[in-house]
C-alpha cells in the first residue's frame, strides 16, 4: 500500500496546528487532536482535517516527535523568516481610538 | 367678488408637478407652487402637499447645514398647520438631531404617535456615534428600554477594546435586534470575534450593520485589520486607530531583509547598522519577539569577522543562551565541514542539558534518546585517532568554550562546558539504546562498531542487542554469522536454536543450519573423524532444505568422502555411482567429489581412492557438466576447481550455441574461472548467458565487465549497462557489487550508482556488442559507447554536473594512458604455474 504523503511543510508546527503548547504531554495532545477533529471533520473540512491528522501522527510518536522540534526548518534560514507564519498584531486600544474613528464623517 | 376665485380643489397638474419637484430634490420651487396652490386652493388636500414640500425643505436645508434656519422654518409650519403635524414628525427629529435631548425627548411620552417614534428612533440610528451619550442622557428616564440598552452597549463596547471578553459578556439581551441600537449591538460583538480571531464570525457581523448607521463607519479599517493589509483611503482617524490595533510589522519586515542582505555581503558597519536598525523595529512592533532576534542576530554572526564589540552592537547586547540558542548553534555548526562534528557534538550536549533544565524533554526520554543518538552519528564520520586526541584535550585543557570555540559570544563562552562523556560515542549508542531500545538504534551502533579496531566490539553490541531485545532475529543471525566466521560452530548451533525459538520459517534460519551442519561435518571429515560427521551427515539428509536443488547430490559426494576415509570402498563405490548417474557422468561426480573434498581441506584427493577418469570425448559435452557441478559448490559455499585441460573444450562447447544451458549454472562458472583468472572461459561463460537474454543480462554484464581486465572503457561500458539493467529490477545486491567495482577501478570514494547510467539507446548497443563480441585481450578502441565525462554522467543521472564530488575523469585519463603506453592490458593477473607433468598419468585429479 503506498504511504500517504504528509500535507505538512517544513514551515508548519504540528503543536499550532492541533493548538497545544511546547509542553504538552501524550493525553493533552490526542485529547487537542480529538477536538480538532470534531472542529474539522473530514467530510466539511477535508483539507484542514488532513493538515491535523498529519500533525497529529508527528506528535503522537516521541521518536517523530523529537525529530520535527530538533530538525524541522533550515540549519541557519534568513532573518526575515522569524516573521513567516507569525499572524498579525491585534492590539488592544481602548474605547477612544474606536470612538474616534466612528465620529469621523 | 375677488378677481382670483377660491377653487374647491387642487389641479391635478398642480400636484403632479409639485411631487415631481419634491422627487427631483428641488423643494424651494415645490415650496413656492405649493404655496400658490394653496392659496389659489385652501383645502386639506393643498395644506398637505404644502407641509410636505415644508418638510422637504427643511429635511434639505439641515442637509446643507442650515440647521437655524430649517428649525425657524421647522417651528413655523409647525404652529401655523397643527392639523397636519404628522407629515413632520421625521422632519421634525432631523431638526432636533444636533441635540441628543431635544431628538429623544419625546421618547418619554408613552402616547408619542407611532410615526413620531419611528422617526426618531430611526434619526438616532443614523446619528449615534457613541452609545455612553444616550446612556447618560437625563432627558429620558433612568429605566427608558433605550437608556437601559445604551448603557449596557457603552460598558460592553468599554470591554471589547480593552481585553479579551468571553461571549456572554456581549450577550446584550437589552439591545434589541430590531431597534435602533442594533447596529451597534453588531459592532460590538464584530470588536469581540476579531479579537478573539474569530474572522468569519467577525464578517458575519460586519454585513449586520445598517449601512446609514455610523458604525458602518468601522467596517473598512476592521476588514483592513483582519486581511492585515495596509489600509488604503481611510480616513485620518480610521487609519490611526488601525495603525494602533494592527501594528506596523512591514517596517520590521524590511528591517530583516536588510539585515539579512548586510550579512550576505559581509560588510562590519553595514552589519551593525542594520542589526541595531532590526532590534529597534523588533521592539517596536514585535516586542514578544525581541530576545529570539537577539540570539538569531547573533548566532549568523558568529562565522562573521566582527569584533566581538561589533557583534554586540548588531544584536543590541548578548543573547540569551538557552535550549533554543544551543540547539540552533548545533544546527549551524553540523552544516559545515567533518572537522567541526565534536564541536557540534559539544554543542548538542549543551542543547541536551538545557532543554532537559527548561523542560522540553523530560530526562531518560525518547526525546533525549534521539539526541544522543544524532550525537553518535555525528561522531561517526570522525577518525578514532582524532577523536581520542580531542577527548584527552577536553579532560585536560578545555575550561570554557573561550579556548574551544573563541568565536561563539562571550555569553555563551562563559557558559561551562559538559564532561567529555559526549565524546564517546559507545557511551552515547549506548545511552541512547538504554533509555529508547529499538532495532533501529542498534543497527546504527553496530555499523559504528563494525568499524573500531577490536573485533569484540561488534559481538558485544549485537550481544547488548540480543539481551535488550529478545525478539529480534537480527543480532541472533549477525552472531551466528559472526562465531561462524570464527569457526566457533556450537556456538552458532546455539545461535542457530535461539534463531529458530524466534522464527524457525526465516529464510535465513534455515539455510543457517543447512550452513551449519555441512561446515560442521566437512569440518570433521576434514580432521578425519567420519564418525563425528556421521550424525551431521544424518541430519543433513533429514533436513528438507538439504533435499532442494542439488543438495542431496553434494551430500552424496560428502557421504562418498566419509565412506572414503572409513575405508569402505563398496560403499563409495556404490555411492560414485550414484553419484555418476544422478550428475550425467564420470566427470561431473570426479568433479563435485574433489571440490567437496578440498572444502574438507582435504588435499589430495587421489588418495582416497577416487576413481581415475579419463578425459571426456569431443562428443562429450562437459560445459554442462562442469557448470552443474560450479553451481552446486557456489550453492554449497565450496569452491570448485576447474581442469585447465578441459578449458579449451568448454570455451568451445560454450561458443558453439547449440545447446542451453541454466543461467545460475552459467553464473556459477564464470565465478568459479574468474576465481581463479581464466578470464577467456568465464568470457565464454558470460557469452552462453547473454545469449539467453532476459533478467540475468544484468549480471552477465557485472560478469563480462570482470572479464575484460584493463579494458578500461569497455569494461566501463559494461558497468554502467548493468547497473541501469540493475536498477530497473531493483536488485540492490547486484547495485553496490558494481559501484564497489566501479570504486575500486576509478580508485575514489563516493562514487555512486548514479554515476553509472545508460540510456536505452546506449544499453541496446552495449548489449548487442558484447552478444556478438569476440573475446580478446586487447582495447577495443573507438568502440566507446557511453561519455563517461560528469557532465554526461550528470545528465544520465538527471542532475547538474557536480565537479567536486567526483572530480577529473580518471576513465578518461586512464584511456589516455591506454593509448600512450599499450593498449588493454591493465593489471596482468599473477603468472600460474603449469604443474610440471607426472611420469605416470594418474587422472585429471592429480594435485
Amino acid at each position: 500500500m503506498k504511504k500517504r504523503q504528509t500535507s505538512l511543510t517544513s514551515q508548519d508546527d504540528p503543536r499550532q496546528i492541533l493548538g497545544i503548547g511546547p509542553h504538552a504531554n501524550d493525553e493533552e495532545i490526542r485529547f487537542a487532536y480529538l477536538k480538532k477533529v470534531a472542529e474539522h471533520p473530514p467530510d466539511r473540512s477535508p483539507t484542514e482535517f488532513e493538515r491535523v491528522r498529519d500533525a497529529y501522527e508527528v506528535l503522537r510518536d516521541p521518536r517523530r516527535r523529537a525529530r520535527h522540534m530538533l530538525f524541522s526548518g533550515e540549519a541557519a534560514p534568513p532573518l526575515v523568516s522569524l516573521l513567516d507564519g507569525r499572524p498579525a498584531d491585534r492590539r488592544f486600544a481602548g474605547p477612544g481610538a474606536w470612538l474616534a474613528a466612528l465620529r469621523e464623517k | 367678488m375677488s378677481k382670483k376665485q377660491n377653487r374647491p380643489h387642487l389641479a391635478s397638474h398642480e400636484a403632479a408637478e409639485i411631487e415631481q419637484l419634491l422627487a427631483k430634490g428641488n423643494s424651494k420651487t415645490a415650496v413656492d407652487l405649493a404655496k400658490t396652490a394653496y392659496k389659489h386652493s385652501p383645502n386639506p388636500e393643498s395644506e398637505r402637499l404644502l407641509v410636505t414640500a415644508y418638510a422637504a425643505r427643511i429635511a434639505s436645508m439641515e442637509s446643507h447645514g442650515l440647521h437655524p434656519e430649517a428649525k425657524a422654518l421647522f417651528d413655523m409650519v409647525w404652529e401655523r398647520y397643527p392639523g397636519s403635524r404628522a407629515r413632520l414628525a421625521e422632519v421634525r427629529a432631523v431638526v432636533a438631531e444636533g441635540s441628543l435631548d431635544d431628538l429623544v425627548r419625546p421618547l418619554n411620552d408613552p402616547a408619542l404617535a407611532p410615526e413620531d417614534r419611528s422617526g426618531i428612533e430611526s434619526a438616532l440610528q443614523r446619528s449615534l456615534t457613541n452609545p455612553a451619550d444616550l446612556a447618560n442622557c437625563a432627558t429620558l428616564v433612568p429605566d427608558h428600554p433605550l437608556r437601559l440598552a445604551a448603557a449596557a452597549l457603552r460598558n460592553a463596547f468599554n470591554a471589547v477594546t480593552s481585553g479579551l471578553v468571553e461571549d456572554s459578556a456581549v450577550e446584550l439581551s437589552e439591545v434589541s435586534r430590531r431597534g435602533p441600537l442594533a447596529s451597534w449591538k453588531a459592532l460590538v460583538r464584530a470588536i469581540a470575534r476579531f479579537y478573539r480571531r474569530d474572522d468569519e464570525s467577525c464578517e458575519r457581523l460586519l454585513q449586520a450593520i445598517d449601512a446609514k448607521s455610523p458604525c458602518a463607519r468601522l467596517i473598512p479599517v476592521l476588514r483592513a485589520l483582519i486581511s492585515d493589509q495596509t489600509p488604503d483611503g481611510l480616513k485620518p482617524a480610521a487609519s490611526a486607530l488601525a495603525r494602533q490595533v494592527g501594528g506596523s510589522s512591514q517596517a520590521l519586515r524590511s528591517a530583516l531583509e536588510r539585515l539579512d542582505e548586510a550579512i550576505d555581503e559581509e560588510h562590519a558597519k553595514t552589519i551593525v547598522d542594520a542589526g541595531r536598525a532590526a532590534m529597534t523595529a523588533c521592539r517596536q512592533s514585535a516586542p514578544d519577539l525581541a530576545g529570539r532576534l537577539q540570539q538569531e542576530i547573533a548566532l549568523r554572526l558568529i562565522p562573521t569577522d566582527l569584533r566581538e564589540d561589533q557583534k554586540l552592537k548588531a544584536s543590541d547586547g548578548p543573547p540569551r543562551t538557552d535550549a533554543h540558542y544551543w540547539l540552533r548553534a548545533a544546527r549551524m555548526l553540523e552544516e559545515g565541514p567533518e572537522v567541526m562534528a565534536p564541536m557540534a557534538c559539544t554543542l548538542w550536549e549543551q542543547f541536551r542539558e538545557a532543554a532537559i533544565h527548561e523542560r522540553w524533554f523530560a530526562k531518560n526520554s525518547a526525546e533525549e534518546a534521539v539526541v544522543f543518538l544524532h550525537m553518535a552519528e555525528l561522531l561517526k564520520a570522525v577518525p578514532n585517532d582524532a577523536l581520542s586526541g580531542l577527548r584527552k584535550a577536553f579532560s585536560e585543557e578545555v575550561r570554557d568554550y573561550s579556548g574551544y570555540d573563541p568565536d561563539l559570544p562571550r555569553s555563551a563562552q562563559q557558559a561551562e562546558i559538559p564532561s567529555p562523556s559526549h565524546l564517546y560515542p559507545e557511551m552515547l549508542y549506548g545511552r541512547a539504546c538504554e533509555i529508547d531500545p529499538h532495532a533501529e538504534a542498534f543497527e546504527s551502533w553496530f555499523e559504528w562498531a563494525r568499524t573500531q579496531p577490536e573485533k569484540k566490539c561488534a559481538d558485544d553490541v549485537l550481544e547488548t542487542w540480543r539481551r535488550t531485545l529478545p525478539a529480534d532475529l537480527r543480532p541472533v543471525l549477525l552472531l551466528l554469522k559472526s562465531a561462524e566466521e570464527r569457526k566457533a560452530f556450537k556456538k552458532a548451533l546455539d545461535l542457530l536454536d535461539r534463531a529458530e525459538g524466534i522464527d524457525s520459517l526465516n529464510p535465513e534460519v534455515r539455510r543457517a543450519r543447512l550452513r551449519l551442519l555441512v561446515a560442521g561435518a566437512m569440518r570433521h571429515l576434514g580432521q578425519n573423524k567420519p564418525h563425528l560427521a556421521e550424525s551431521e551427515l544424518q541430519a543433513l539428509e533429514a533436513l528438507p532444505e538439504a533435499k532442494e536443488k542439488d543438495r542431496p547430490v553434494f551430500l552424496a559426494a560428502l557421504r562418498w568422502v566419509s565412506n572414503a576415509l572409513e575405508g569402505e570402498a563398496e560403499s563409495a563405490s556404490k555411492q560414485y555411482s550414484s553419484l555418476a548417474g544422478t550428475l550425467g557422468g564420470d566427470l561431473a561426480a570426479s568433479l563435485l567429489i574433489a571440490g567437496a573434498a578440498r572444502g574438507c581441506g582435504i588435499s589430495r584427493v587421489a588418495a582416497l581412492g577416487l576413481p581415475a577418469t579419463r578425459k571426456p570425448g569431443p562428443s562429450e559435452p562437459a560445459a554442462a557438466a562442469v557448470a552443474r557441478v560450479c553451481a552446486i559448490g557456489d550453492d554449497m559455499g565450496v569452491e570448485i576447481e576447474i581442469p585447465e585441460i578441459l578449458e579449451a573444450q568448454i570455451v568451445k562447447e560454450l561458443s558453439a550455441g547449440d545447446r542451453k544451458f541454466h543461467a545460475d549454472q552459467l553464473r556459477a562458472l564464470a565465478e568459479a574461472s574468474l576465481r581463479r583468472n581464466r578470464n577467456k572461459l568465464a568470457y565464454a561463460a558470460t557469452a552462453a548467458g547473454l545469449a539467453l537474454g532476459g533478467d540475468t543480462d544484468a549480471r552477465f554484464l557485472f560478469l563480462r565487465a570482470r572479464t575484460l581486465g584493463g579494458n578500461v572503457s569497455r569494461r566501463f561500458d559494461c558497468l554502467a549497462a548493468a547497473a541501469e539493467l540493475a536498477r530497473r529490477q531493483r536488485d540492490v545486491a547486484l547495485l553496490n557489487r558494481i559501484v564497489e567495482l566501479r570504486q575500486r577501478d576509478s580508485g575514489m570514494d563516493g562514487v555512486n550508482h548514479e554515476d553509472l547510467s545508460a540510456n536505452a539507446p546506449e544499453l541496446q548497443r552495449v548489449l548487442a556488442f558484447e552478444r556478438t563480441a569476440r573475446f580478446s585481450t586487447g582495447a577495443n578502441r573507438g568502440n566507446r559507447r557511453i561519455c563517461n565525462c560528469p557532465e554526461c554522467r550528470a545528465r544520465r543521472a538527471g542532475r547538474a554536473p557536480d565537479f567536486s564530488r567526483v572530480g577529473p575523469d580518471l576513465a578518461g585519463f586512464l584511456e589516455e594512458l591506454e593509448s600512450a603506453f599499450g593498449a588493454g592490458q591493465g593489471p596482468r593477473p599473477p603468472k600460474q604455474r603449469k604443474p610440471k607433468p607426472r611420469p605416470q598419468q594418474a587422472g585429471l585429479f592429480d594435485f
